[in-house]
């Protein structure tokens, strides 16, 4: 370690600090206060160090906002949820959708099926699932409280799946991140590349551009450009006609006419842009898992299959956009 | 000294759940320094909207990786090292982080930059020039600093971090901390003597500014962030077109 001696004051300039600091050893201690009851300048400089951080510890304490707490409780809920999913998935699941059912049930006004699901749901998660799947099967008299209970438990479910899908995504980018040697995940609670993507597939949609490829022939072409094998594009049982495509970004873009509408389709790579759609709402048609929503007016609507993803912007309604959607990725 | 918190904090991808503790009572505990966090958050990045931003990553940071939290240790120094972290790698894009730390400006500081008459009025309780003036012109002069130096600032004399927890948190030796610190308080204080000075607070120590300047070898005063910075964006500029 260093020799105890002092020549000059700049030497001891940074242990000064350190002393201001309280981080320094005894040994240090003795010779810098000895030096500091010698020098004019660097007991000056002391005092003057003292007084700054004095005078930093009295800048006006910011206060968390409200909302960012309120923000934050909800994302714990959510966070909680998942860790407990993550340990007991089925058990859970069920649970889940009791309590759902059960704050339903309430507000339904249906007492006793309520009563009874609710104390169910205390006595645990296995037996208050038996009793939802019960409850589900279960024709007569208790199907009046579910027709309003379904729709919550609908409603609960969305709410909490998009909430995991933003948590998940989060978790995911920082993955992603830390494989690039940094541990950021900046910017991921907010838009998600899967959401930019769509911005422009809904702005190439709205201002449609003409088509490098029309045939078929070409369209082959373009399945090493991203990396994916593109489907021949058949909607015609839906009364849609091929265009043409063109590369746009890393995806396919195909447009399609109908008779008053239009159609513009991505095909991309998801393991590129995985299909974290923050700003559209799951759902299940079929076995077929798609996300749906609006994005400027425009119906969109984006699924994954067979490793391929597909996204789409139209003029249709909701419901027709996700049957193209669905045909489209049928192949 | 072990740290005593995790490097990659953001690892909660293969975290199991914490049963040994009820998960509730983690958050409440994190919810408490939910003001601090907010403090540094906003000292750190000067805007209110992108501390907000901050501070959420970090807390969903934290309740993820809660397992690797150890107990009996600082709560909030582990927080604020997932914040500084978090901070840290998303501003480090700008590239000015390294340059600044390891380039020409990361030479020694002078030790007389300034006269021992005026530091003793600098902070002369009678002359109540810094009681005032420090409030708000401290916040300012903070707020000036590039973020190597404004971040490890906040973490040791705002939050009370130890030299230990600091350099945990912004990633590098104890050292560099030292130096950063070191380098940054001179900063202020510079900063907020030349403010003195030109409210006619303290008169100008001609004398001390020509000796350092002769120090230095050039015009430049030893740690002028606003040339640096200048000089910076040309470079980047340069390097783009």
């Amino acid at each position: 370690m260093t020799e105890l001696v002092v020549t000059d004051c700049s030497r001891l300039l940074r242990w000064v600090e350190a002393y201001v600091d309280d981080e320094l050893d005894a040994a240090h201690v003795l010779m810098v206060e000895e030096h500091l009851g010698a020098c004019e300048g660097c007991s000056e400089q002391l005092a003057l160090t003292r007084a700054l951080r004095a005078s930093l510890r009295r800048i006006e304490p910011e206060r968390a906002p409200h909302g960012l707490r309120e923000r934050l409780a909800a994302v714990m809920a959510v966070e909680e949820r998942l860790v407990r999913e993550e340990a007991e998935p089925c058990a859970n699941a069920v649970a889940d959708e009791a309590g759902a059912h059960e704050a339903g049930a309430h507000e339904a006004g249906a007492r006793e099926a309520g009563a009874r699901e609710a104390g169910a749901h205390e006595a645990g998660a296995h037996e208050a699932g038996a009793h939802a799947g019960e409850a589900k099967a279960a024709d007569g008299p208790r199907l009046v409280s579910l027709r309003y209970v379904m729709p919550l438990v609908l409603a609960a479910s969305i709410a909490l799946f998009v909430g995991a899908q933003r948590l998940r995504e989060l978790d995911g980018s920082a993955r992603a991140a830390r494989d690039e040697g940094s541990v950021d995940a900046s910017g991921s609670v907010r838009a998600s590349a899967f959401d930019r993507y769509m911005d422009d597939l809904v702005l190439a949609h709205a201002q449609p551009e003409s088509p490098e490829v029309t045939d078929l022939e070409g369209l082959s072409g373009l399945d090493p450009k991203v990396g994916v094998r593109l489907p021949r594009p058949e909607l015609t049982q839906l009364g849609m006609r091929y265009v043409g495509a063109r590369l746009h970004h890393d995806a396919a873009l195909m447009q399609f006419r109908g008779d008053r509408n239009r159609v513009t389709l991505y095909v991309f790579d998801p393991s590129r842009v995985p299909l974290h759609a923050n700003r559209l709402r799951p759902r299940t048609v079929g076995s077929t898992r798609l996300y749906l929503g609006r994005v400027r007016g425009y119906a969109v609507a984006a699924s994954e299959r067979d490793g391929v993803g597909y996204a789409l912007a139209s003029d249709l309604g909701d419901e027709e956009s996700a049957r193209v959607l669905i045909q489209a990725a049928s192949r | 000294m072990r740290s005593p918190v995790p490097t990659a904090p953001s690892n909660g991808a293969g975290a199991k759940p914490n049963v040994a503790g009820p998960p509730s009572t983690f958050d409440a505990r994190v919810l408490a320094h939910l003001d601090a966090l907010f403090g540094a958050a906003v000292r750190m990045t000067r805007e209110r909207a992108a501390a907000e931003d901050l501070v959420q990553d970090t807390v969903i940071k934290a309740i993820r990786a809660r397992h690797q939290f150890e107990e009996g240790t600082n709560l909030k120094a582990w927080l604020l090292r997932i914040l500084t972290n978090t901070f840290i790698n998303r501003h480090r894009r700008a590239g000015l982080e390294r340059t600044i730390v390891e380039g020409p400006d990361a030479g020694p500081l002078q030790d007389r930059w300034t006269s021992v008459a005026t530091m003793r009025q600098m902070r002369d309780p009678e002359s109540e020039l810094l009681a005032p003036m420090l409030a708000k012109e401290v916040a300012r002069a903070l707020d000036e600093l590039p973020d190597a130096f404004r971040s490890v600032i906040v973490l040791s004399d705002i939050e009370g971090l130890s030299y230990r927890e600091i350099a945990d948190a912004v990633g590098c030796p104890v050292g560099t901390v030292m130096s950063r610190l070191h380098r940054g308080r001179r900063a202020l204080q510079i900063a907020l003597r030349d403010q003195a000075v030109a409210f006619g607070l303290v008169p100008d120590d001609e004398e001390m500014s020509e000796q350092r300047r002769a120090a230095a070898g050039h015009p430049a005063a030893p740690v002028d962030f606003a040339k640096f910075r200048e000089r910076q964006r040309a470079e980047t500029v340069r390097s783009k077109g």
